[in-house]
């Protein structure tokens, strides 16, 4: 029972993730009209790989080329194309026809499974809905 | 003893900082802070952040907040580290 109560335990750290924030920035907030607004959210994710991990687990040499063509700053892990993101005014003004978006909270995050993570990009915000 | 004080105050981080345009005359808010405390790395989610456009929504009713500084820190201490989004901003009435 305490074997089974401590594998529970072990799958449940697991499932919940590591979700590190790495950036956040909230935009100006229009208080004006608070009753007609509506909250909106986006949610763009991306997977990718912890490839020095997976490199170093193979053999020093593998990790050193990974590490010497992936060198520099990051949030996260490194994807191999730039599309991430790319679509998010149009998510925007989906969700918001009107265009008048206040309070645009933006966050960074990744959340770290072992040699994988999801790169997560959050953007939150509140829709002043025209009458 | 001097050794255990400086562990337990914790090393600041700044993580990111972001301002938006300052507006010519406004009432100053209040800083708000929203913070978690993660322990051996584990978080499920960073939504404590989102509080903090509720409470600048809240400080300045009626109004147009601009000139937001918003900062993302983390202060590390032994296993536990503690995530904090502090912000301020210009109340525009």
């Amino acid at each position: 029972m305490t074997t089974q109560l401590g594998w529970a335990f072990v799958i449940a750290l697991s499932l919940s993730g590591c979700v590190t924030l790495h950036h956040i920035s909230i935009g100006d907030i229009d208080n004006t009209q608070p009753d007609r607004t509506r909250r909106f959210e986006i949610e763009i994710e991306a997977a990718a790989l912890n490839e020095e991990e997976i490199a170093s687990a193979v053999s020093p040499w593998l990790y050193n080329s990974v590490a010497f063509f992936s060198m520099g700053p990051r949030t996260g892990n490194p994807r191999r194309n730039d599309s991430m993101g790319g679509s998010l005014l149009e998510q925007i003004y989906q969700r918001c026809p009107s265009g008048k978006v206040t309070g645009l909270t933006s966050r960074r995050e990744t959340n770290a499974l072992g040699y994988a993570s999801i790169e997560v990009l959050r953007v939150s915000g509140y829709c002043i809905i025209e009458e | 003893m001097l050794i255990i004080f400086v562990y337990l105050a914790g090393c600041v981080h700044l993580s990111s900082v972001s301002v938006t345009s300052i507006p010519p005359n406004g009432q100053t808010i209040e800083a708000v802070a929203e913070s978690r405390y993660i322990v051996m790395g584990i978080n499920p989610d960073n939504d404590f952040a989102d509080d903090v456009v509720k409470d600048l929504r809240e400080k300045c009713p009626g109004g147009k907040v601009q000139g937001i500084l918003t900062k993302h820190e983390v202060i590390v201490y032994p296993f536990v580290q503690q995530h904090r989004v502090t912000a301020r901003g210009q109340c525009v009435l």
